[in-house]
């Protein structure tokens, strides 16, 4: 855990001096003096994160270089990362199909595309499944609670 | 060849100019209206538009479905509503925002970006003050800089206030009129400008005191309260709402929609909400809203440049 | 005081019609808790002008059953699949989930059920007797009030990340600047919007919690898909038994009385309420005690916080005409479009129908515990659905959700976004809750802040001379100085 914790500590400090680079192009309201200034309250948390990850690092270091090979704990398996990643490409993909073709088009091709890559060899959920789940969301949403879900620009 | 083409370019155009007046002859509306709301739902922007389309659909023959998208103000919905077909079938809810932000440049969409259809109402600021601070004078607590306020920031009340009076206070920003009620009630802040319908359940119990409304004439709502204008400070400003298309419907569709929408507004059932909401109605045609908002907009840019 | 309480049952049990509205409510409002992105104010906003037409009685029987029902709701879906249907829910996850993992969903749902209703009617008894005095008291909240109770409520990160403080707290500060994105809300300039309309009003919350909570556990699930089937075993639909619920029961009352006081002071509401109410059952546990692994105080304490929250958010709509929150501004439009004016005079003028609201609330409490009781065999049949199927109908609903908070597809990349930083985050052992927690608080402790500094012309004596700051602050200095002993005790403990 050690090794994790260190690089955790790094990508913080990135982040944090990412987020101190950006708030030096925020502009400070001159016309109430005492309030602070707007980019104050994001740059003294950057200084907090940079403060704790070193603490991270600091407590962590030790550890991190006697620690023997076999007991480190590995962040991800290389098989689940694979796993996780085509997931969330199906997902992303979908999300985009739905701008152009609307809710329903979208989700019933996301929901098929799952339970091809989930391996799931039921005809008969196959089917139902990436059907019903979208309308009945799709009716719930248009019809009982009134609230419009994207019909995409290809279409009215 | 050429010919062909000559006469292939010419079928385009008549087919083209038929379907488009087959397209403008079969009446407005076909499928059913989107409002988009630029705030969230359950405030009162989106239950003067929920109400408005109650009324208005049987006027329409058609559906109408409220959308709220919320975010910077109301710049999300404006700017979403802008870029929707003008075809009269989107169509969104004005407050004041839709001048003020593009002033402070913090919209990409002004109502020049819009075809105004119909102004349904406008709340004058409402000076208040706490039980204890009753006897005050109200001019005299406008003239003296050691008041502190509590408003919204940018507060366009209190800056119209001090246009006239040039004396500024030290004014306090706070959210909505459920953060400037408590805030005044608590005797953390002197007085707070805000709408009657957000104060009457206070001003009705005497633990809120109205000195001054900011408004042309006296209000119904308050009647014994005095206007600025009246005491000599020619101060008016208000939150209004009203409803929009975007900018290039065609007239035809515009003046339908305003016919509707004018019916629906003069319906006793509208009036009635209109009145329990304590909102106070102020019809104003296409034209006239128009002409509204350009004042808007010149008397705040004056404001703010200074 | 319980006259007025007898007169406003009389008056709901003469119609029939109130009774149908308030199961209709209850049911609508479970389940549109239970849906992750949905909230009772969407509900109850699409509810109100169905209740334009209807008597005051009908329409507040209406109201208030969705708004009882669905945060209730909530803890289903974090006790089932570790993803909070509401806000409110977000701190049963750590207990609840932990619990139905180990093969006691029933015990964790009937304890949540039961802490709900339990929770939820002791508001109503406090509203009823306290309502005018309590009230009274939050005025007195001005800026440095409300920045205290907001680092308050902060501090709770530090006890809420026990297997590392240090990774806690970067997690709660990288969400307070997450929180910053937007218009500064003193001046109104804009913070890392890069240009971006959506931003102008920051992170839309709802898609933030979709994506820290509901993707994650999507993308964990996908990983051993095909790895090795393991069923959970144990009795999932047993309930627990009357020992259990007495040794929780001072819990839940515990919990009640913070989570109504909270609820009462305006702007902070359900989500503080648990997250304090669990803070504190977990500093007082036993030593046999484990929060954080299935323990039921931890399912109680933030439950019965949350519902109670709803008695106390009437306390300032019903006697200051001040909605504390955006389910009682839904519920204030509501009461004025009936031609009710909340404020001192309502309790005088109309106590018929604020008896109505007393009874009306008490009753959607017992009849939310009955039906979800009986509910709860069907609840943990989710969980004997195939994760193959689970997975994608949770995605679906995650985009919808998300989607439908705005009508924005922005919201929705805003998810994948966050879910993709809340899986690594999972990853490196890094809790997510302080996220959600610095989002809420974050704004609320600037913004007062900042306004205090105003009010006293730059004068920072506020932070020491005012007594409700002083005790909240120390109160958080408490807080995160005891996690610090605990976590050195607990690490000792391991290494020997």
């Amino acid at each position: 855990m050690a090794r994790i914790n260190i690089i955790v500590a790094l990508f913080f400090i990135l982040f944090a001096a990412l987020v101190l680079v950006l708030s030096a192009g925020i502009p400070v309201s001159e016309s109430q003096p005492l309030t602070m200034g707007t980019p104050m309250f994001p740059r003294m948390l950057s200084y907090g994160i940079i403060v704790l990850s070193t603490i991270l690092i600091a407590t962590n270091f030790h550890e991190a270089r006697t620690e023997k090979k076999e007991d480190r704990k590995k962040m991800f398996e290389p098989g689940n990362l694979k796993m996780v990643g085509i997931g969330l490409l199906i997902l992303f993909l979908s999300v985009v199909l739905m701008v152009f073709l609307g809710f329903i088009i979208a989700m019933v091709a996301m929901n098929v595309a799952f339970l091809f890559y989930f391996k799931v060899k039921n005809k008969v959920v196959l089917i139902v499944e990436p059907i019903v789940a979208p309308l009945l969301i799709y009716f719930m949403f248009q019809n009982v609670l009134n609230i419009p879900l994207p019909s995409g620009l290809l279409f009215y | 060849m050429r010919k062909l083409l000559v006469l292939f370019i010419c079928l385009a155009l008549v087919s083209v100019s038929v379907f488009a007046s087959g397209a403008q002859e079969s009446a407005f509306p076909e499928r059913n209206i989107q409002i988009i709301v630029p705030y969230a739902a359950g405030g009162g922007t989106d239950a003067v538009a929920r109400a408005i389309a109650q009324f208005a659909e049987p006027h329409l023959g058609q559906p109408i479905t409220i959308i709220n998208k919320t975010g910077g103000g109301g710049a999300v919905g404006w700017a979403e509503a802008a870029k929707a077909r003008p075809d009269g079938y989107t169509l969104t809810m004005f407050a004041p925002n839709i001048v003020n932000l593009s002033i402070m440049n913090l919209s990409p969409v002004g109502y020049k970006e819009f075809e105004p259809i119909l102004m349904f109402n406008n709340d004058p600021g409402t000076i208040v003050v706490a039980k204890k601070n009753a006897n005050l004078d109200v001019v005299e607590m406008l003239n003296d800089d050691s008041y502190k306020s509590g408003g919204e920031n940018p507060n366009f009340y209190l800056l119209t206030i001090q246009a006239q009076t040039g004396v500024i206070h030290q004014d306090i920003p706070y959210g909505g009129a459920a953060e400037r009620v408590p805030a005044v009630l608590g005797g953390h802040v002197d007085f707070a400008i805000v709408n009657v319908g957000e104060a009457k359940g206070q001003i009705d119990a005497g633990e809120l005191i109205p000195l001054a409304v900011m408004s042309e004439k006296r209000l119904d709502a308050v009647p014994n309260v005095p206007t600025l204008k009246e005491l000599g400070i020619d101060a008016q400003m208000g939150s209004w709402r009203g409803l929009a298309a975007p900018k290039g419907t065609p007239k035809e569709v515009i003046a339908i929609l305003e016919d509707a929408f004018t019916k629906a507004a003069n319906e006793q059932g509208f009036k009635d909400f209109m009145k329990k909401a304590a909102f106070n109605i102020d019809f104003k045609s296409s034209a006239d809203f128009w002409t509204f908002m350009e004042e808007q907009d010149v008397a705040t840019t004056k404001m703010l440049s200074k | 005081m319980f006259s007025n309480l007898m007169q406003g049952l009389m008056s709901v049990f003469s119609n029939p019609m109130v009774f149908l509205l308030m199961i209709f409510g209850v049911v609508s409002g479970i389940t549109i808790g239970a849906l992750p992105g949905l909230t009772s104010t969407m509900a109850m906003a699409v509810l109100l002008p169905v209740t334009f037409g209807m008597e005051a009685k009908m329409s507040f029987a209406l109201l208030l059953s969705v708004y009882c029902g669905a945060i209730y709701g909530g803890s289903i879906t974090a006790i089932l699949i570790n993803t909070p249907g509401t806000p409110s829910a977000a701190a049963t996850t750590f207990d609840g989930y932990a619990l139905a993992q180990r093969g006691q969903a029933g015990k964790a749902l009937a304890t949540s059920t039961l802490s709900s209703s339990i929770g939820g009617v002791i508001s109503v008894l406090l509203l009823i007797t306290i309502a005018p005095i309590l009230a009274k008291f939050t005025l007195r909240f001005a800026a440095p009030e409300f920045f205290a109770l907001a680092v308050f409520g902060l501090s709770i990160i530090a006890s809420i990340s026990n297997k590392n403080i240090v990774k806690g707290l970067m997690a709660g500060f990288f969400g307070l600047i997450i929180a910053s994105i937007g218009l500064d809300p003193i001046s109104a300039i804009p913070r890392f919007t890069f240009g971006r309309t959506e931003l102008l009003s920051g992170v839309a919350f709802i898609p933030l919690m979709v994506g820290l909570f509901a993707l994650p556990q999507c993308f964990v699930e996908m990983e051993s898909m095909f790895k090795e089937k393991t069923i959970l075993k144990g009795v999932h639909s047993k309930l627990i038994n009357f020992k259990e619920f007495l040794s929780i029961l001072p819990t839940i009352i515990k919990s009640a009385l913070m989570g109504a006081f909270i609820g009462a002071v305006p702007g902070a509401g359900g989500d503080i309420a648990a997250f304090t109410a669990y803070n504190e059952a977990k500093r007082n546990a036993k030593k046999d005690e484990r929060f954080g692994t299935g323990e039921l105080k931890g399912i109680a304490a933030p439950e019965a916080a949350n519902n109670a929250s709803t008695g106390g958010a009437m306390i300032p709509l019903l006697s200051l005409a001040v909605p504390g929150d955006s389910n009682t501004a839904v519920l204030l439009g509501g009461l004025i479009i009936m031609g009710l004016q909340p404020g001192p005079l309502l309790f005088t003028q109309q106590s018929d129908i604020v008896n109505s609201i007393f009874a009306i609330m008490l009753l959607a409490n017992i009849f939310m515990g009955i039906i979800g009781l009986a509910g709860i065999r069907f609840f943990v049949k989710a969980l004997s659905v195939p994760k193959q199927i689970i997975v994608p109908v949770v995605l679906t609903l995650s985009v919808v959700g998300s989607y439908s908070m705005n009508n924005s597809i922005f919201d929705v990349f805003v998810t994948i976004v966050f879910g993709i930083i809340g899986y690594l985050m999972l990853k490196a052992d890094v809790i997510v809750s302080p996220i959600v927690l610095a989002v809420i608080l974050g704004p609320m402790a600037e913004t007062n802040y900042r306004r205090a500094l105003i009010m006293f012309d730059g004068d920072m004596s506020f932070l020491y001379n005012r007594p409700i700051t002083v005790v909240f602050l120390a109160l958080a200095i408490f807080t995160i100085v005891s996690s610090l002993f605990k976590q050195k005790l607990f690490k000792r403990g391991v290494s020997r």
